[in-house]
């Protein structure tokens, strides 16, 4: 899922980045790119697809970032005249611009710090944890089934003890 | 006449004003060899009449280099009904003469134009106090405010005797023209009444009789303005070129740290991925304000894109794909040094997949040596390449698609050469990624078995 998402984000955006300025459209710019980092976003909190809980974050704060850069881009549109607004979200551009920047260098000192024996380390106690959450999931979802099976064999036996009593009648 | 540059031969002639052909006094005789003008107005019919005509200096075998000089006669006396007929004196029919702001630019260039030929140095003389200057905002409906302009310059009133050339400087540049159906305005209005300017030494060469003004109003939208003068401006670009210092730093230390502490390189990876879609944020289809367009410059390192001039293709430095393009400076020719950075990226790859393969085979006896090369040659196969292909995928798509699209002719075979060129990058960067979906996923199942062992 991941990769695919990779190039065909980047194939789409290529694509429409060439879209003349008067062609009809154009909306389809904004309205792709804004959809395509939110559901990035909404992927790796329900996935959270790289291999340590640091690089999750790292990488969801990164596109969080420029979902926020995105969000105050519509803002330089005809949306608004206000001129303050318009100041407001400038403001919210460079923070965030600068934000990404500040994730990036804390992702690198926190790297740094860590080394490569305790990032092996929280590489393997997450692939461990995925593991159990995995296995704990399948586990739920048998039981679940069981039950359901369970259930289904009980209603099926109401309509036979039913007939014998009607038959002692 | 001599050109004391020494240029060409000089050569001097007398012609028709354009808009007051049938004004051309008949009378006139130059004589080429002496360069000298004479009347012989020898009819009364010619009598209380003012008549136009140019005197021409130009190069003799330039087209391009040649000054018109307007130039008027008046022949004293009372007119006649004979004369009438000669010559149309305008009084029932006067020349309505109009003025418009042809353009204002980016850069706070523009021009105004009369639609016939008027008395420029009374114009030069009197340019403040026969215009009035001013601008409205898109807000005007509301403020019912005209706004003032930080300075107003005429910076030219040509030999045309027409056009005015003009700068004009705002102090908040950055305010101006963000709207796509809204614009800021222009306001160019005459402020003197016609008895001020109407006289013999006013704003009409000739009989001042005979002229009117039929516009007293002009406007224009406003673009953009990128001034660069502006202290804000100036003082976002300045932190923009430190900004791009900056960014490179960043990236090859983080390279270099990473590398030395053997952490793996993913957070600069996913760093450059996102600076490269934050970098072609500008050219989305919206007006930023002007400045904020230098606070995403930086990110264009991402891209390779880090001189202001490409080096061989100068020329290119000037065509811009679209208004959105050059409003970010970013023109086909910056574009280009990302695509030459993707070619030798691709060759300083193979360059050290052949050191690292040399270094493997001729089998050395340092231990070390040989097995740091046998590990590298398996991040060649073929790590090494995929995420070069990841990086320089959005540019060589971007490029590609971009070339297919573009509207001019491809007329020499270096155009030829670049548009096959995309059908090819753009049809691979389509089938490749999914070959190499096809393949992870395939390998995804061995690899998870390998891992529950």
């Amino acid at each position: 899922m991941n990769p695919a998402y990779f190039f065909a984000r980047r194939l789409l955006t290529a694509m429409l980045l060439t879209l003349p300025i008067d062609n009809t459209f154009i909306f389809l710019q904004y309205v792709f790119i804004l959809m395509s980092s939110h559901a990035y976003i909404l992927y790796m909190v329900a996935v959270k697809p790289f291999q340590t809980p640091g690089i999750n974050a790292y990488v969801l704060a990164s596109e969080t970032f420029y979902s926020a850069l995105i969000i105050a881009i519509f803002i330089f549109s005809d949306a608004t005249p206000e001129m303050s607004i318009k100041f407001g979200a400038g403001v919210a551009l460079i923070i965030s611009l600068v934000m990404l920047v500040v994730s990036n260098v804390a992702m690198n000192l926190y790297y740094l710090i860590q080394g490569p024996a305790k990032i092996k380390n929280s590489i393997k106690e997450a692939t461990l944890k995925r593991a159990e959450k995995e296995a704990l999931e399948r586990a739920e979802e048998e039981e679940r089934k069981l039950k359901k099976k369970k259930e289904e064999e009980e209603f099926t036996k109401i309509p036979d003890e039913t007939m014998n009593m009607s038959s002692i009648d | 006449m001599v050109d004391q540059e020494g240029n060409d031969e000089s050569e001097v002639y007398v012609g028709k004003m354009e808009q007051q052909e049938d004004k051309y006094p008949d009378f006139l005789l130059f004589t080429n060899a002496t360069n000298t003008i004479k009347f012989n107005p020898n009819s009364k019919k010619y009598g209380g009449r003012t008549y136009y005509f140019t005197i021409v200096v130009k190069e003799k075998n330039s087209d391009s280099v040649k000054y018109s000089f307007y130039a008027t006669v008046r022949v004293t006396g009372n007119s006649t009904e004979d004369a009438s007929e000669a010559y149309d004196i305008g009084k029932s029919s006067k020349t309505m003469v109009n003025y418009t702001i042809v353009s204002v630019d980016e850069k706070g260039r523009g021009s105004l134009k009369f639609t016939t030929p008027i008395h420029m140095k009374w114009l030069e003389e009197n340019f403040n106090d026969f215009f009035k200057i001013y601008w409205r905002d898109t807000q005007y409906r509301k403020t019912q405010e005209n706004l003032d302009l930080l300075d107003f310059k005429a910076t030219n009133f040509s030999s045309d005797a027409m056009t005015v050339e003009f700068t004009i400087t705002f102090a908040k540049p950055y305010r101006i023209g963000l709207l796509v159906k809204k614009s800021d305005r222009l306001h160019i209005d005459v402020n003197m009444e016609n008895e001020a300017y109407g006289q013999a030494y006013g704003l009409w060469l000739g009989d001042p009789e005979t002229y009117e003004l039929g516009v007293e109003k002009s406007r224009a939208k406003l673009p953009m303005q990128f001034d660069f003068e502006n202290e804000v401006m100036k003082a976002f670009r300045d932190t923009a070129k430190n900004m791009y210092w900056v960014i490179i730093g960043l990236i090859i230390i983080q390279f270099i740290a990473l590398s030395l502490r053997g952490v793996g390189l993913l957070p600069v990876w996913v760093f450059i991925e996102y600076l490269q879609l934050v970098a072609f944020m500008p050219i989305y289809n919206f007006r930023l304000i002007p400045y904020l367009y230098d606070a995403f410059k930086p990110s264009l390192v991402a891209h390779c894109i880090i001189f202001d001039d490409t080096p061989f293709i100068e020329e290119m430095d000037d065509y811009y794909f679209n208004d959105n393009y050059r409003h970010y400076w970013l023109s086909v020719g910056k574009m280009f040094q990302s695509f030459m950075a993707v070619c030798m990226l691709l060759s300083l790859v193979l360059v050290c997949n052949l050191v690292v393969f040399i270094i493997h085979k001729i089998n050395c006896r340092n231990v070390t040596l040989n097995n740091w090369a046998s590990r590298k040659m398996t991040q060649f196969k073929f790590n090494a390449y995929i995420r070069y292909y990841m990086l320089v995928y959005f540019d060589t798509t971007f490029f590609s698609v971009m070339k297919i699209m573009e509207k001019r002719e491809n007329d020499t075979v270096m155009r030829k050469g670049a548009l096959l060129l995309s059908y090819v990058l753009f049809v691979v960067n389509i089938v490749l990624p999914v070959f190499l979906i096809a393949h992870i996923n395939r390998r995804f199942d061995i690899l998870a078995m390998k891992e529950a062992k």
